[in-house]
């Protein structure tokens, strides 16, 4: 199973945004997404949708590690936006994340999109 | 709780010996709970250490619900819903009650228990409960010869069964967690018995001072009425004729008067020098890193008592004037009585927020609880000392009653205010106000 790409610096994780896209708010993320990038993202999403927004994206394409704990906050916060009313976007699945999600066989589950405008132009059709 | 620290009993054969599954499932087992391993750091407090296992758990086995409970730490009354996910928070406490009803199954078995197996343990309608919320198995939390507490997952995604190999690591996962909250839990209470120390040294003082102001009072009550005495003597024994016999004993009630008055003239001297009046001087200073210090400081004690403990700074806050050392200190009484007098469970958040009255500005610091409330007609009595608003002898939380009345002194002391305001069933709101710089 791929896990992380061939690095020797562990990167740190970083959120950037929100970016607004119509009714998507986008998190784009990077680096290594374990335990405590996994609390992190969770408050960064909690602190969404507390303010209404409920459609959120999260752009993994530079994401180089996933943890259980971060695969844990997907599927948490898909819960979590779809109560709301909403709905959780993975967009530019990285080779690391897919792995993961297709070996516990949890794609059907989560929404996952190849680009915000893609995601776009499905929730405008 | 533990009392000393606690070894793991998880070793890398039992996990090895657990992996018998598919390959690519094994090794995200296994690395799953190395992860758990390393993210479970020595200073986080009770509720990052449930979100970090629950989230790993949840990644673990592909499920989107997960929740956990704690007991309190003195073991009293049931499990306290720590974190939930994908769990609606009703539905978790509900949950919950049906934990409680397992613990001697929990304590005897040591084992996790399906859902599907709860039968005949749990009554129909508390299975059929479990069932509709998505419920597939419940996980103790377990010390050598104590409950701590329970971890509820949910069914998985695409309704696949557990494999045998992925409990057991999540079992041995759910040991690791144990073992190292047992021994942080122990670490952190070390460190807040400490604090509390140092509060009721704190108190003491306050309370040797309160002493001296009462007998500096009385002093000055005494000293009028012996005065009065001297000058009416004084005014006899002028007006006595020589030969009257009464001169004598006169002249011995007026000599023990006069010693009456040096020894009452003396106690006040002596009070006067140790009681002085409390002069606090305040600096302006960035109000958001004290109470960001601070609030980091207190959250893992907090917590310990199961109190969700949040920070809530309102951005662009201006600088305000005050002492560091005196603002902790008016915060601790504050924080303290709201985990005292709350039930486990509780949320708390400190929040701040600048406040703008027509001639001047305000830091309005608020510390909010959702416990019980207390009723409109009890509030004045919150900062008399030596009142606590449950004046019964068996009541359950002891203490002089001088707390909010030595916050109320600090507060004034630095210019500001204390304010509370509670709603019955809602909870209180203690506020402090501090002038902006």
């Amino acid at each position: 199973m791929l896990r992380s790409r061939d690095s020797v610096v562990p990167e740190d994780f970083a959120i950037s945004g929100p970016h607004q896209h119509g009714p998507v708010t986008l998190l784009v993320l990077s680096g290594r997404l374990d335990g405590k990038a996994a609390q992190d993202l969770q408050q960064r999403c909690a602190e969404i949708r507390n303010l209404g927004y409920a459609h959120v994206a999260l752009d993994l394409a530079q994401i180089t590690f996933l943890a259980s704990s971060g695969l844990g906050v997907f599927l948490a916060e898909t819960e979590a936006c779809k109560d709301a009313g909403g709905a959780l976007y993975l967009v530019a699945v990285s080779p690391v994340v897919a792995a993961v999600i297709k070996l516990l066989n949890v794609d059907r589950f989560l929404s996952i999109v190849p680009s915000v405008e893609a995601l776009l132009s499905s929730i405008s059709s | 709780m533990a009392r000393q620290a606690v070894k793991p009993g998880v070793t890398p054969q039992r996990l090895l010996g657990a992996a018998s599954g598919p390959a690519e499932l094994q090794r995200h087992s296994l690395l799953s709970f190395f992860e758990l391993s390393k993210e479970l750091d020595y200073s986080l407090n009770v509720y990052d250490f449930a979100d970090r296992a629950l989230f790993n758990f949840m990644g673990h086995l592909g499920t989107s619900r997960s929740a956990l409970w704690l007991r309190p730490l003195d073991g009293s009354g049931g499990v306290v819903l720590v974190r939930a996910h994908g769990f609606p928070e009703a539905a978790a406490r509900s949950i919950g009650d049906c934990i409680g009803k397992l613990a001697d199954r929990f304590l005897r078995d040591r084992q996790t228990l399906f859902v599907s197996a709860l039968t005949g343990i749990l009554s129909a309608a508390e299975v059929e409960l479990l069932r509709e919320r998505g419920v597939a198995l419940l996980a103790p939390i377990l010390a050598p010869d104590a409950l701590l507490g329970a971890v509820a997952l949910g069914n998985r995604i695409g309704d696949t069964a557990y494999e045998r190999f992925e409990l057991e690591v999540l079992q041995a996962s759910i040991e690791f967690f144990s073992v190292a909250l047992q021994n942080t839990m122990f670490s952190q209470q070390m460190q807040e018995n400490n604090r509390e120390l140092r509060r009721a040294n704190d108190t003491l003082k306050e309370l040797d001072r309160a002493k001296t102001e009462f007998v500096s009072n009385m002093q000055h009550e005494l000293r009028t009425p012996v005065t009065v005495m001297q000058m009416y003597l004084e005014s006899v024994l002028e007006e006595l004729p020589a030969e009257s016999g009464h001169r004598e004993h006169l002249a011995i009630v007026m000599r023990h008067t006069e010693k009456l008055k040096k020894m009452i003239e003396d106690l006040l001297d002596f009070s006067s020098l140790s009681s002085h009046n409390l002069e606090v001087p305040t600096l302006p200073g960035d109000i958001a890193a004290a109470l960001r210090d601070y609030a980091e400081k207190r959250r893992n004690g907090v917590a310990l008592q199961l109190h969700d403990f949040r920070l809530a700074l309102e951005a662009d806050l201006p600088p305000a004037r005050f002492e560091p050392g005196r603002l902790f200190q008016v915060l601790d009484i504050v924080l303290d009585n709201a985990v005292r007098f709350t039930p486990a469970g509780t949320h708390i958040t400190l929040r701040a927020l600048r406040q703008q009255e027509e001639r001047a500005t305000w830091v309005r610091i608020e510390l909010e609880d959702n416990g019980p409330g207390i009723p409109a007609h009890k509030l004045p009595q919150l900062f008399v000392a030596f009142q606590q608003l449950d004046g019964s002898v068996t009541r359950e939380n002891t203490g002089l009653g001088l707390g909010l009345a030595l916050a109320n002194r600090l507060a004034e002391a630095m210019g500001g205010r204390l304010l509370a305001a509670s709603q019955v069933g809602k909870g209180t709101t203690l506020t402090l106000l501090l002038p902006a710089a």
